[in-house]
């Protein structure tokens, strides 16, 4: 049983051996535009128009197009009807890498089908969805000869509650191109420098004798003349938390309520509406690769208020932890990844502070059934060793950790001054102005100002330089996740006369795959349905046994399960099985009623 | 006759017809009786009939389509002279989410009716029409409707909407539902006598199955309803058309999937109807109160429907004062909170505008079986069941003439044998009877318009002027709400839900040097507004039945145009002069 994995894994060491010698040929990559990224992927469907079909998904309110691309050999109504794996990327504005490295992905793909066996086995029977970019209106910001963080879509949102929409965003007052912060001294500030690193700010904290002396604001006027800078730019709700999965209501930028933009909608029902779809996998600002679920330290409190209220007692509680069950599994990909990513130990991915609230991998796993990688394909930088005596980046137990918590002095705050610190560093060694040095600035509104701070996108999108590698060990990776597909077949067929005119017919439903053909929580939830045995004899009757018989999960690596009948019917009556699983294919046998030999 | 022949004969029907009309002038207004229930075909037709009779404040719409394609039909109540629809105070009325639960559209055809007939006749109903905007859905499940109607059925057959879901999980959609056997148009129970069962017929009343004590033998048992294994796959009923609670369906604060909550959807909104609805909702701003009929019961319901949510407690003092005089509007209705007093229920409607919305919201459960005995049918001794049903069989036999039960007849099944059908029609229990109807539909319209004659009623109350120097004026604006419901709900204020009532001034030669708050005249308690003097922002609305006094210190001369804007409560002006 523990061979076919390891099987699986010689297959795609041969297989990077394969992609590497092809993307070194891979030309100057670069960020591509909405219209651009449309056009590549058209380049692609009239390329390949066998293998590639581009429709739409939806569009935004403001009529941006968000593509669909289904990539199989076949129609795509035959695709549909085929297992398969759904990528999606750019699900934050600020966020585009998942666009490009998709792309690659796809050309890498359509230009191996045919020469690699197993690229061409996978899209001769499977199907890849690929949505390259979730968010159209969001990823513009990225292009602009301003460049401004804008994670959100641009639905007209009144941020500050003052009967407005959209009416006092960022400026560029000095020029660079970029929007950063200012700060000003001011008697009611509540930040000052850190000690260690006087570029950045911290809050100052009364108890520890510390004193604020600088406000800190978004650079730009007070285009509204209401006393508050740049507080309703253009847009907007974060895609990435209008999911109904740990929903935050009323939070600025989640919505009016959850699943209230197009974008989420969409993506919504096009996974309900192909239920063939295995797993997900996600190029958004979260992670679960590099970090791969856990079960909860602390077993979570019962719900205690369900129960004791009302006349019916059906209510379950809303679900926040991976299955127990389930997390093997996240464990061991997560695994294969760091090692076909080369990610050193200890590493940190990028990732968004809100926990995946209201997020769409999240989303996936909880309210979809089927599991979802998700990846921000970026890694905060490692600390320089000198910083290493720091206090901040103590590794704690779990005791002191809590302890901390309890005390309640913000972690959360403590966390993210080490990773600027360490951000602060990397840019410095490296020479790359991700920090704009603060410069004083005389402000229309605010008078003496000092503008500066980091730079949009650099933490959170690759630098170009880096898409074609990118491409490269993802394109493994993906190689790698279509291996896991469960794939159902049915094993020793048994036929035994047991008196005139009595049979019993037995079979062993196997899984061949790895992956099981319902996650735990999926097969628990009833998101994902059962594996079906069922049986037609043409004449006669059961005598024992099910009509239809319910798998609702099974075991990858070749786990099986027994399935008998007794039947009540003449010689050589034809009986039909159907074997139906939504996750792992489906196969029919057509069989005679006559002995069998016992295998 | 020939081409040409026809086509003389043609015009002249058509002249013929124009003078008629022209005679008769406007179509007379059509009467519709509230003595039968309208299915919805006739639904439809009776809300033409209503807009054509009374075209100046009528509007019928569509906002729609179901699943299977039919019009979710709107109408609008507006009288066009007293102002524009957005800019007055609306109730949005619906009715039948539940596919079985029909009634609530005839009390929406009825109130529509009701208002029109007495406008211009009785005072009140003239001042609600003139001051408020009606928007009433008579069903937002026209599929269930229809599909209640037009086939055999039970009286609880079925809640959902008419898109297919597989509730036995075996691939298929929709392939066994109930099945009329006998041909009698309705959807009966099925039972069998056999040697040892666990029921058995009621010593008193043969026709009341009762469940077997401890140390009794039965002989008969239950079968379910009426119908046969149409899928072949040994199980009887078990994947009936729908399988979705369509009031579950809706982003309030506490949906959740399936697995939590039943019939909830793929994800909020995912069903056509429900998008539709939501979409008209934000396309309509000035709703202020909502009311969904439902059955049965007889309740007048409101969230938190689970324990998740917690409501700010001046919102639930103003859902009090409604609900508790709803009580006495409505015998035999109990004012309920859903979780606690009824049953948790996720992703309801009523929770979404009143939650998500911040819209005061109502649910009630049209008619109580109590209404055909006594108060307390419970108070009985004995078995629970037998008591009710006896009382009910009892004023089935003496009011309704046994029209309602049928009698156990035998049966021969193709799967069961020998068995017998029998039981309630599925135009009773949760259907009042048709004579009481009238009665139903005017108690819960006037709850109904009760609830709208509390909505925000706002005007700028006083205005003063005081002269401070020379050019320099103190100004008092008080504004005020003769609705019993805020401007703004707590839920809304809280969340930053809607837009924050404005109050304005603007003078051609005037400067506006400050605003502020004032808390207390006489103690001159005076809050300073910060920022922007000449358009205070009223965060929190006008209470229910009070009033705001606002100032403004002004320097200039000549006239102030003084302007309240509430998303909810309309808009007020007033024009001063300074001196």
């Amino acid at each position: 049983m523990k061979i076919i994995p390891q099987k699986f894994f010689l297959t795609i060491l041969l297989l990077i051996g394969f992609l590497a010698n092809l993307t070194a040929r891979t030309n100057k990559v670069q960020y591509h535009t909405n219209s651009q990224i449309k056009a590549a992927f058209e380049h692609l469907q009239n390329r390949y128009p066998k293998l590639v079909h581009l429709s739409e998904l939806a569009k935004t309110r403001s009529g941006e197009l968000i593509l669909l691309v289904r990539v199989g050999n076949g129609t795509p109504e035959q695709l549909d009807s085929r297992t398969g794996i759904l990528i999606v990327g750019e699900v934050e504005g600020d966020h585009l890498v998942g666009s490009e490295v998709s792309l690659g992905i796809l050309q890498e793909y359509a230009k191996e089908f045919g020469r690699v066996d197993s690229v061409t086995a996978f899209l001769k029977k499977h199907v890849i969805y690929v949505i390259p970019r979730l968010n159209p209106e969001g990823a513009h910001y990225f292009f602009k000869a301003v460049k401004w963080d804008h994670p959100w879509n641009n639905t007209p949102t009144d941020e500050d509650h003052d009967g407005f929409t959209d009416e006092d965003g960022p400026e560029d007052l000095n020029g660079d191109g970029l929007i950063t912060l200012m700060r000003k001294r001011d008697p009611e500030g509540t930040y000052f420098p850190d000690p260690k690193n006087p570029e950045l700010l911290r809050k100052a904290d009364a108890a520890k004798g510390e004193t604020g002396i600088y406000k800190i604001y978004v650079e730009g006027r007070d285009n509204d003349g209401d006393g508050f800078y740049n507080e309703d730019g253009v847009g907007g709700v974060n895609i990435d938390w209008n999911f109904p999965q740990e929903y935050q209501a009323f939070k600025v930028g989640s919505g009016k309520y959850t699943e209230s933009e197009p974008e989420t909608r969409s993506i919504s029902e096009f996974l309900f509406n192909h239920r063939n779809i295995v797993l997900v996998l996600t190029y958004s600002l979260h992670d679960n690769l590099i970090r791969p679920p856990k079960l909860p330290q602390r077993s979570v409190k019962p719900a205690s208020g369900s129960s004791s209220a009302g006349r019916w007692r059906f209510s379950r509680r809303p679900k926040k932890n991976v299955d127990g069950e389930d997390i093997p599994y996240f464990n061991r990909v997560s695994r294969v990844y760091k090692k076909l990513m080369q990610i050193p130990k200890g590493a940190e991915p990028v990732q968004a502070s809100d926990g995946g609230k209201g997020s769409f991998y999240k989303w996936v796993y909880f309210q979809y059934g089927v599991p979802d990688f998700t990846t921000s394909l970026m890694l905060i930088p490692k600390p320089s060793p000198k910083a290493k005596g720091d206090s901040l980046r103590k590794k704690s137990s779990f005791k002191q950790r809590s302890k901390m918590q309890i005390k309640g002095i913000g972690q959360k705050e403590k966390d993210s001054l080490r990773v600027n610190r360490q951000w602060l560093a990397y840019f410095k060694n490296k020479g790359i102005t991700g920090f704009v040095p603060w410069k004083p600035f005389r402000h229309p509104q605010l008078g003496n100002v000092e503008i500066g701070g980091f730079a949009p996108f650099l933490r959170t999108t690759a630098p170009a330089t880096a898409i074609p590698g990118l491409i490269e060990k993802q394109a493994s990776f993906v190689a790698y996740l279509m291996g896991l597909l469960p794939e159902i077949s049915v094993e020793n067929l048994t036929i035994l006369k047991k008196a005139d005119q009595v049979y019993s017919l037995s079979l062993f439903v196997k899984n061949t795959g790895y992956l099981p053909t319902a996650t735990a929580f999926g097969a628990k939830t009833r998101l994902v349905k059962p594996v079906l045995v069922k049986i037609f004899p043409e004449k006669g009757e059961l005598l024992s046994g099910q009509k239809i018989v319910f798998i609702p999960r099974l075991n990858g690596s070749g786990a099986s399960r027994k399935v008998e009948w007794l039947l009540h019917a003449p010689a050589g009556t034809k009986v039909t099985l159907k074997i139906l699983s939504e996750k792992a294919g489906s196969t029919e046998k057509t069989i005679f009623l006559k002995e069998t030999k016992d295998e | 006759m020939n081409n040409l022949q026809q086509r003389i004969f043609k015009s002249l029907i058509l002249c013929i017809g124009f003078l008629l009309m022209a005679v008769s002038g406007f179509p007379k207004p059509t009467h519709l009786e509230f003595d039968h229930y309208y299915d919805y075909p006739e639904l439809t037709q009776a809300l033409k009939h209503l807009e054509a009779s009374y075209p100046k404040f009528l509007k019928l719409q569509s906002i729609g389509k179901s699943y299977q394609g039919r019009e979710l039909w709107e109408m609008t109540i507006n009288n066009p002279e007293t102002g524009e629809e957005l800019s007055k105070p609306a109730m949005y009325i619906e009715a039948n989410v539940h596919g079985n639960e029909v009634q609530g559209g005839e009390v929406c055809l009825y109130t529509i009716q009701f208002l029109m007939e007495n406008y211009g006749k009785n005072p009140k109903i003239t001042d609600l029409v003139d001051h408020r905007v009606f928007y009433i859905l008579p069903t937002v499940n026209p599929d269930g409707r229809a599909w209640w109607f037009e086939h055999p059925n039970t009286m609880h057959s079925s809640r959902s909407i008419q898109r297919p879901w597989d509730d036995d999980n075996d691939g298929l959609f929709d392939e066994d539902g109930y099945d009329d056997l006998d041909g009698d148009g309705e959807i009966l129970m099925m039972r069998k006598k056999v040697p040892y069962g666990n029921f058995k017929q009621d010593p008193e009343d043969p026709r009341i199955m009762i469940r077997v004590k401890p140390g009794e033998k039965g002989d008969y048992i239950f079968l379910g309803y009426e119908g046969i294994d149409n899928d072949g796959d040994g199980r009887i009923n078990e994947d009936p058309p729908g399988g979705y609670d369509p009031n579950r369906n809706w982003p309030s604060l506490d949906w959740q999937p399936n697995y939590v909550q039943r019939g909830a959807g793929e994800f909020p909104l995912s069903n056509p109807e429900s998008y539709a609805v939501t979409r008209f909702l934000l396309a309509h701003p000035n709703i202020a109160g909502v009311q969904s009929y439902h059955n049965s019961g007889g309740m007048i319901l409101r969230g938190p429907g689970s324990k998740d949510v917690h409501y700010p407690g001046g919102d639930a003092r103003v859902y009090d004062y409604i609900g508790k005089t709803g009580e006495q509007i409505l015998p035999f209705y109990k004012y309920m909170v859903i979780y606690k007093d009824l049953y948790p229920a996720r992703g309801g409607f009523v929770t979404f505008t009143y939650e998500t919305l911040g819209i005061f919201s109502f649910t009630n459960e049209l008619w109580s079986s109590k209404q055909y005995y006594d108060k307390n049918p419970q108070k009985g001794k004995g078995n629970w069941y037998a008591t009710v049903s006896k009382k009910r069989l009892k004023y089935d036999d003496l009011v309704d003439f046994g029209e309602n039960f049928i009698e156990w007849k035998s049966f021969k099944h193709p799967t069961y044998g020998n068995i017998e059908l029998g039981g309630w029609r599925k135009m009773t229990n949760r259907i009042n009877p048709p004579y009481t109807l009238p009665e139903l539909c005017h108690r819960n319209m006037a709850f109904t318009l009760f609830h709208a004659e509390q909505m925000p009623k706002i005007s700028i109350s006083k205005t003063e002027v005081e002269k401070l120097g020379k050019g320099t004026f103190r100004i008092y604006v008080t504004v005020a709400n003769d609705g019993a419901i805020p401007t703004i709900s707590q839920q809304a204020a809280k969340n930053h839900i809607f837009r924050p009532d404005l109050l304005t001034i603007w003078g051609k030669n005037l400067k506006i040097i400050s605003a502020a708050k004032v808390r207390d005249r006489w103690l001159n308690h005076v809050l300073p507004i910060k920022r922007r003097p000449e358009r205070i922002v009223l965060g929190d609305g006008i209470p229910g039945l009070s009033s705001e006094t606002y100032q403004w210190i002004v320097a200039g001369k000549g006239k102030a145009f003084i302007s309240l804007n509430c998303v909810k409560g309309g808009k007020a002006k007033k024009v001063i002069s300074l001196k």
